[in-house]
């Protein structure tokens, strides 16, 4: 029998039984947490809120598992397991020590070695990642480069202003990355502001807000990634009042060997439209960590003018190869902070932009911007800081490290207090939470006819992520 | 991340030790012996080495492959899993992790043609299956993505690349002209203040000491001759030698360096990975590099050619002499003994590469190496046929070891028979007991493997 076997050309496949074994020991999503609701959708796939359920009490049907006797075994259609290897003995005689040490039925315990442990009962924001699709049936077709640096970043970088990553978990062909959850983001802060107290952001927390979220742009650059998505909308703040950036789906290390063509060779378009570098927008084919500096005064604008500073139309692809020029968008700039000038950023003549955009114009007020701010804000030492983000040449821009040590954040009682919002009498909203979610069946909760309508997350329309809408309008899936 | 390795998941989970290492292999070794499980490892790195180079990557993807390829089998067992699928996965996600993606559906075509060559039948060519070991390879690997490899650190090392890259504002000679200049100013104002309350003119020197900011050696020379400054001269040591940055040591030939180079890139081909932090690699290799250099001509670490060198490096001696800091050192043996490594886990690591060498010569031997199409020619449809019998295939394999020769294509057909084995063996557990006892490889000339010493050497035994 033994000779049949092994000399029938049909090779028994050994994955069959590799894949069945890791099948078995993985903890599935939805009995790990249970999901309270949907936060928000993007291209990448849903996130959803999620609390961490207990480990089953029901210890003795627990522990019938590691001596389910073999006739149960093969009726359930559980591989054979009693494989003469070391490592599958070791894991059974810990099993039958005692299940609530296995991370398995143990949602506490972390399964991997760099998982975070976490307790009963805590919040996490799951976020599934869409998974492949031919026709209606899912397939593997490789896990997509913004997943894969999500994954990758987040499961080495651990920041005290950084959006940590619990675990992340396989499942039914698509990935689910357990962060945890914060409460607010900067987003919903201004929106709080504008339409609902219509007061401007108290100076205090204004400033402990952008202190902490240029720290954790710090530790970012001194690891040498850059974050290239940074707006409101991606940087989280929790009920403790922490400021957390999210979402690394667009960040790179950039000490990595570069694809052909430098930065830009990977991906096209990086950066929202109304917070990207003008360097970006006239076309910088290398550019470097001042692109997130950028971003950080126009986070900074917003915060104080309660909306976006830059608020360009985005100029679309039109199904042609090359990238438009962003007309809007350096127009809605230059208004502010009035034309380039050759002396404030030398290197613009050889930007690939810089004939197109010398056509644009012109425009009448040279400076602007002290106006703007001193109808907002008073602090010479804020319109220091804002000035030095916007500064033009990207070599002159503040960095994060020293835009850290700028006087303005030693104004007011500076910024040692641990949450953003102490001394502030302003309680902000918690984040909306819905069981409206027709896209998914296995996450959604409730019937669409009970789901509360899901109002925008803005009175502004926003626009999406750079990459994913306009590196490839046209809805065409890269698969890499 | 990236700019600590000491934080990095790479060195808190990912260093493990030999012992655990042969833990892990103990279930293939049923099937193999300890010779054929390492040429097996070779043979893989080589195969991830040509499907890297068919879909035009670079060294860094590849080396990342080989990293993941080695991780994924610390969990598992070649005989137990499909080895060209999941290398086949390890590129395509090494491609992603270094920035330089490829499709899905050209690794699976491009593997095709590397298997084929290898008459290797065995590999689902279906982008689904690739995408899907993807998956169970990212759960294996933890999700623990990021590499750090030893040839930065041998950029470090051989100072073309500084280690602070970008992180200081200032190179170290102007940091520390500028923090002596603004401290010799501020010792001119001091005294500047002092004459005025006395009435005294100033003194014409001291103010030329300002204005000379820019000649390096001789503002140096000349506020050396001022003496009292605030920091205390080994602070200032200490400051100038930790930034890291390759300053002021050893010039290394471009010669040496290329080895160095080429003796990184054979290491993938080994254990080393899962075994030394990178810099320990990465050391070794210009160890074994000034080894043979020596060899072959005494003074060829001191000539210069065209060398690479940070411009600052390359007048290291004179820098190190502008910042009255000791002179770099002169000798190779110097050089190497002036970094702070523990010289037990040096040699052992310079053992784990300098054992690939013989190993890796019997079984692709140099002439053949390079040449598939030899390789391909060699291939005899004979050896793909499997004994029916496994107490007759036990002797057989045996005597092959001692006798006969074991190549690529005996490796293609060991790996299918191990496989076919270990299927049967788990279809039938009764038996396990059995092939347990048949699979111990009985002693030859490599060595007591039932002690799990390294087939090469049996240096384990001095090790432990």
């Amino acid at each position: 029998m033994t000779a049949a076997t092994t000399s029938s050309s049909a090779m028994v496949d050994p994955m069959h039984y590799y894949r069945a074994k890791r099948d078995r020991e993985r903890r599935t999503v939805l009995k790990t947490y249970k999901i309270l609701g949907f936060i928000s959708s993007g291209t990448y796939g849903r996130v959803y809120k999620a609390v961490l359920l207990p480990s089953p009490k029901t210890s003795s049907s627990t522990t019938n598992k590691g001596t389910l006797p073999s006739s149960t075994r093969a009726a359930l259609s559980i591989p054979k397991e009693k494989l003469p290897s070391p490592t599958n003995t070791s894991t059974t005689s810990s099993s039958l020590s005692g299940s609530s040490l296995d991370p398995l039925h143990n949602p506490e315990l972390c399964m991997r070695p760099g998982d975070l442990p976490a307790k009963e009962g805590e919040v996490f924001a799951i976020k599934k990642f869409k998974p492949d699709k031919e026709g209606d049936v899912l397939t593997y077709a490789g896990i997509s480069q913004s997943g894969a640096r999500e994954i990758l970043l987040n499961r080495e970088l651990q920041h005290r202003n950084l959006v940590s990553l619990r675990e992340v978990i396989l499942e039914d062909k698509a990935i689910y990355m357990v962060f945890e959850y914060a409460e607010h983001d900067f987003l919903q802060i201004i929106h709080h502001h504008s339409q609902t107290t219509r007061t401007p952001i108290p100076s205090s927390t204004l400033r402990r807000l952008l202190h902490q979220l240029l720290c954790g742009v710090h530790f970012l650059h001194s690891n040498f990634v850059l974050h290239r998505d940074l707006k409101p909308a991606n940087i989280l703040v929790n009920s403790n009042g922490v400021v957390k950036i999210g979402d690394l789906g667009l960040a790179r290390l950039w000490h990595k060997p570069l694809a052909a063509g430098g930065l830009f060779g990977g991906d096209k378009v990086v950066v929202t439209i109304w917070y990207r570098a003008p360097e970006l927008i006239l076309g910088a084919k290398h550019y470097t960590a001042a692109v997130d500096l950028w971003a950080i005064g126009c986070i900074y604008a917003e915060l104080l003018a309660l909306r976006p500073i830059f608020k360009g139309d985005e100029a679309k692809m039109d199904g042609k190869k090359t990238l438009p020029f962003q007309r809007d968008q350096m127009g809605k700039i230059c208004e502010v902070l009035g034309p380039v000038k050759a002396d404030q950023w030398p290197g613009i003549v050889h930007m690939p932009e810089w004939k197109t955009y010398q056509t644009s114009g012109p425009y009448p007020n040279p400076n602007p911007l002290p106006t703007w701010y001193h109808n907002r804000s008073s602090s010479a030492q804020g319109y220091d800081l804002l000035t030095r983000l916007f500064e033009w040449d990207p070599a002159r821009r503040l960095t994060a490290r020293e835009a850290l040590a700028h006087p303005w954040f030693q104004e007011e009682g500076g910024v040692a207090a641990k949450s953003v919002f102490e001394g502030s009498s302003v309680t902000y909203p918690t984040r909306r939470v819905t069981h409206e979610d027709n896209g998914d069946a296995k996450m959604g909760s409730l019937p669409p006819s009970m789901a509360q309508p899901r109002l925008p997350s803005s009175s502004n329309f926003r626009p999406a992520s750079a990459t994913i809408t306009h590196a490839q309008p046209a809805r065409k899936k890269t698969r890499i | 991340m990236s700019s600590s390795f000491w934080s990095s998941s790479h060195c808190r989970y990912w260093l493990t030790t030999r012992p655990a290492i042969l833990a892990a292999r103990q279930t293939d070794l049923r099937y193999s012996t300890p010779k054929q499980l390492y040429c097996l490892y070779i043979f893989f790195a080589q195969l991830i080495q040509k499907l890297g180079k068919r879909l035009l990557l670079r060294q860094i993807p590849i080396a990342t492959a080989c990293v993941f390829f080695r991780r994924f089998y610390l969990k598992n067992s070649i005989c137990e899993t499909n080895p060209y699928l999941v290398l086949a996965a390890c590129v395509f996600v090494a491609a992603k992790v270094e920035e330089t993606p490829v499709h899905i559906k050209s690794v699976v075509s491009e593997a095709k043609v590397v298997f084929n060559e290898h008459n290797i039948k065995f590999f689902p060519a279906e982008p689904n299956r690739l995408g899907e070991m993807e998956f169970y390879l990212l759960e294996d690997l933890a999700f623990h993505l990021v590499i750090f490899h030893p040839y930065r650190a041998l950029l470090h090392i051989t100072g073309r690349e500084p280690a602070d890259s970008g992180k200081f504002p200032l190179s170290r000679v102007d940091e520390d002209l500028a923090i002596r200049r603004k401290e010799a100013e501020a010792k001119k104002k001091r005294d500047d203040e002092a004459r005025r309350a006395s009435h005294l003119p100033p003194r014409p020197g001291s103010v030329s000491v300002a204005q000379q900011s820019a000649a390096a050696t001789v503002a140096a020379k000349d506020l050396g001759e001022d003496g009292t400054l605030g920091e205390s001269e080994p602070e200032r040591i200490r400051r100038l030698m930790g930034r890291g940055s390759g300053e002021g040591i050893m010039e290394i030939d471009e010669g040496v360096l290329q080895i160095s180079w080429f003796i990184l890139n054979d290491t993938y081909r080994t254990d080393v990975h899962l075994l030394y932090p990178p810099y320990v690699i990465a050391l070794s290799a210009v160890y074994i590099a000034f080894c043979l250099t020596s060899m072959n001509n005494n003074s060829a670490s001191r000539t210069r050619t065209s060398s690479s060198q940070l411009h600052t490096l390359a007048n290291s001696m004179s820098t190190n002499e502008a910042l009255s800091l000791p002179p770099p050192p002169a000798s190779a043996a110097e050089f190497l003994a002036g970094f702070q490594v523990n010289l037990p886990i040096l040699f052992a690591c310079v053992q784990d590469i300098v054992c690939l060498y013989p190993v890796w010569e019997t079984f692709e031997p140099t002439s053949m190496r390079h040449n598939p199409a030899a390789a391909a020619a060699h291939a005899s449809p004979a050896h793909a046929q499997t004994h029916p019998n496994g107490q007759q295939q036990q002797q057989g394999k045996t005597s092959k070891d001692n006798t006969e020769k074991f190549g690529p294509e005996e490796a293609a057909a060991l790996v299918r028979r191990m496989i076919e084995e270990r299927m049967v063996d788990m279809g039938h557990p009764n038996n396990a007991g059995k092939s347990d006892k048949r699979s111990n490889p009985p002693t030859g000339s490599l060595g007591n493997t039932s002690h799990g010493v390294d087939p090469l050497t049996g240096r384990k035994r001095a090790r432990r």
